[in-house]
């Protein structure tokens, strides 16, 4: 019997980040072609028990580790804020090298960013199991995930890993154009979400044919720095310029948000939110203006673009978060934060219903993937 | 103030895309700095009279016998490529022992790809003389021009190089968004041609208004490796498929066609043109259904669609040769050529109407330039 088996970094929930949801997504549609495929991921116990997995938890957290003092060691490549997560996806590979049996004789194995992997990528390799790459970003290239001076090291090393892949699969256009053009083979597959997350973003765009519409909302992983450092600035911008006389609030919220932004001053124009639940989150959606992605650097909004245009909410984005969302209609391209109040009138002016994007035709990647199987 | 451009490319635009982008380029600077100097390779620019002509003849004629005597700047380009590398490298070379010896002064130096010219960045970098690139292409990730063994390496160099300059001018969106990830200082200009070519294209525009329309036109440079690869892929389909039904004949041609075509002309399918003069390629632009566009992978069509679009001439491409203009009416963008035909039928009996397409504004650029050299 034909064994395939998909290795996650991420928790399949969609309650939880832009990965978890894109993952759902991938798992999904691999399940229509491998109907036998299986989800590995950290969180599974009977893989990992819950024991192992607070103490790897716990000493990721350790600044004192011996490895973090050795500066030629893989994890001291990254940042320090990343170190942690790499010690324990390295951890959780190592774990799943001895508790999953018969790795070396899987018929394929899919993978999220082999980077994070790499003692099960080598194994994999080295038995020949031919491996499939999902990558929800050249993680090598995310500001603040590495350090400075090792960035064109780690970037060469993953590009080595990806070009050891049967396929790439990429979120974003702009990472298949680099990857295929380094002789990667490379398919892009647009975000779409799940049915019962599609469900819930429709029964949004029927509610705000109904609401009036008051403020922006800004929501994002603030845990990510790129993010983080975004929504700060468009705050102060949005403060500063008293941009609450021309579109009511900034509404700024979503993961980490109690955390990474608890010290931002509370203020008329500025509505600091903390997380949302899933009902807070489609209550807010149904009746603001917009919604807001700025930064200046880092992955762009892949996922939360596109579930905003199926809610029907017009999406603001400056060039950089806008990404592989180009001339799609129900984005706002502006280049820099000055050009935000001219882009906000355009909003403003807009009578009617930005048209519901269409689910992407996967069929030539369903393809390539029978092709691997072959 | 003095702006001196040092360029690879002749200072003409009736020749291939680079050259026409280097005049775009080069009427913007001269928007900050009306007397810049332009320096290029082609014309032998800074080389004296008395020694030009051994001068081209050395660089013409240089055989590289063996693999041990190659010079180690050279190992990483292609071996078709390396001649190229090798002539641009001696200009570099000497236009730096000029900027040395005879004290030029130089404010400000922009440059057409600089890891062509490293002997010359480096010793204006020395002279603390700011330099902008102007990317035509991330060099080492241009399919068929690196020794793929070493193209990680040589693509890190390229990025040590681009970091150290001031700004970066980007022609594609996907390559702003990679180097912005990486710290880099850029700016995307999305090509627009100069004057004297959108004046042509506005008069094919206007011919195309009244003209019957049959067959596709696909041109491009077939000494370039992922054009030629794509253009005989695209043949090959177009001849199997008898896509002659659905649109009429493909009208093939451009720069050294002659040598690279791998099939003969079949009367009502296919035709096959040379080197194309403008008269000509203005002939077919004024009456075929559309432009394809086809590569899978490479630098894409980015000087050819912006073009196509201004002649009113419709483009299909496949998702790679599309970058840059992804969701841009006009454009037809198909995934694979499997789904060519799909994409033909929308050239049934009316030709769909191409807006025209708008030039960027620049003056976020120019701004960045003025305050490079103030």
């Amino acid at each position: 019997m034909t064994k395939i088996i998909y290795f996650s970094r991420l928790l399949p929930q969609e309650d939880k980040g832009g990965g978890s949801r894109r993952l759902l997504q991938i798992h999904d549609f691999l399940k229509k072609i491998y109907p036998q495929v299986e989800l590995v991921h950290p969180w599974r116990s009977d893989l990992i028990s819950i024991e192992k997995m607070k103490h790897i938890n716990r000493k990721s957290r350790e600044k004192s580790s011996p490895l973090s003092r050795l500066p030629g060691m893989f994890i001291n490549k990254w940042s320090d804020e990343h170190q942690g997560m790499i010690y324990r996806f390295l951890a959780y590979s190592q774990i799943w090298l001895h508790t999953i049996a018969d790795l070396g004789k899987l018929d394929l194995a899919i993978m999220d960013d082999p980077i994070y992997f790499l003692p099960l990528f080598k194994k994999l390799i080295r038995n020949r199991v031919p491996v499939i790459a999902v990558c929800h970003n050249i993680e090598s290239i995310v500001p603040g995930q590495v350090k400075k001076e090792r960035a064109g090291e780690l970037l060469e090393k993953e590009l080595g890993l990806f070009s050891q892949c049967r396929l790439v699969i990429t979120i974003s256009r702009e990472e298949d154009v680099i990857l295929r053009n380094f002789g990667i083979t490379s398919r892009f597959m647009p975000y779409y979400p799940v049915e019962s997350i599609q469900k819930r973003l429709l029964a949004v765009r029927e509610k705000r044919r109904y609401t009036s519409k008051e403020n922006i909302l800004m929501v994002g992983t603030s845990k990510n720095l790129p993010t983080r450092e975004g929504m700060m600035r468009a705050a102060s911008y949005w403060k500063e310029k008293r941009l609450e006389n021309a579109a009511g609030k900034l509404i700024i919220g979503g993961f980490f948000s109690e955390e990474y932004l608890a010290a931002m001053p509370v203020g008329e124009s500025v509505d600091y939110h903390g997380t949302f639940s899933r009902e807070e989150l489609d209550g807010v959606m149904e009746k603001v203006k917009a919604c807001l992605c700025y930064q200046e650097s880092g992955a762009g909004a892949l996922t939360r673009i596109c579930e905003m245009l199926i809610a029907g909410v017009p999406v603001l984005a400056n060039t950089q978060a806008a990404r592989s969302y180009y001339n799609v209609q129900g984005v706002y391209e502006f280049l820099q934060l000055n050009e935000l109040e001219e882009v906000l009138k355009q909003i403003d002016a807009f009578d009617g219903e930005i048209p519901l994007p269409p689910a992407p035709d996967l069929s030539s990647l369903e393809t390539e993937l029978k092709k691997i199987m072959k | 103030m003095s702006i001196i451009y040092f360029t690879r490319f002749p200072i003409t635009y009736d020749k291939g895309g680079g050259a026409r982008r280097m005049m775009q380029i080069l009427e913007l600077l001269k928007k900050v700095e009306p007397q810049l100097e332009v320096v290029s390779s082609t014309c032998a620019d800074w080389i004296p009279k008395k020694v030009r002509k051994e001068f081209k003849k050395k660089i013409r004629d240089k055989k590289f016998h063996s693999q041990f005597f190659l010079p180690a700047y050279l190992k990483d380009w292609a071996v078709d490529h390396r001649l190229f590398v090798y002539r641009l490298h001696e200009y570099s070379k000497r236009w730096s022992r000029l900027l040395e010896k005879q004290n030029v002064k130089c404010d400000l130096a922009v440059m057409d790809d600089p890891i062509y010219f490293a002997s010359l960045f480096k010793t204006l970098i020395k002279k603390n003389i700011p330099v902008v690139a102007a990317s035509q292409n991330i060099e080492s990730l241009a399919p068929g021009q690196v020794e793929a063994k070493r193209a990680k390496r040589l693509f890190r160099e390229e990025l040590e190089i681009l970091s150290q300059c001031r700004l970066v001018i980007t022609i594609s969106r996907e390559e702003d968004v990679f180097l912005k990830n990486l710290g880099l200082t850029t700016r995307y200009l999305s090509y627009h041609p100069v004057e004297p070519i959108r004046k042509r294209l506005l008069e094919i525009r206007e011919k195309r208004e009244h003209s019957r329309k049959d067959g596709i036109l696909m041109v491009g440079n077939w000494k370039n490796m992922p054009t030629r690869q794509g253009m005989n892929d695209a043949v090959r389909f177009w001849r199997q498929n008898h896509l002659e039904h659905l649109a009429g004949k493909l009208i093939i041609g451009g720069f050294q066609c002659e040598s690279y075509i791998e099939c003969q002309s079949i009367p009502g399918t296919m035709e096959f043109h040379g080197t194309l003069s403008n008269e000509a390629l203005d002939e077919f632009l004024c009456s075929v259904k559309a432009c394809l566009c086809y590569q899978p992978n490479g630098a894409g069509a980015l000087t050819r669609i912006s073009e196509m679009l201004t002649a009113g001439v419709p483009v299909l491409a496949n998702s790679h040769a599309a970058r840059s203009y992804y969701n841009i009416p006009g454009v037809f963008e198909f995934p694979a050529l499997e789904n060519l035909s799909e994409a033909l039928k929308q050239f049934g009996d009316a030709i769909p109407e191409v807006p025209l397409p708008l030039p960027p504004d620049t003056s976020l650029l120019i701004s960045d330039i003025q305050r490079i050299v103030k």
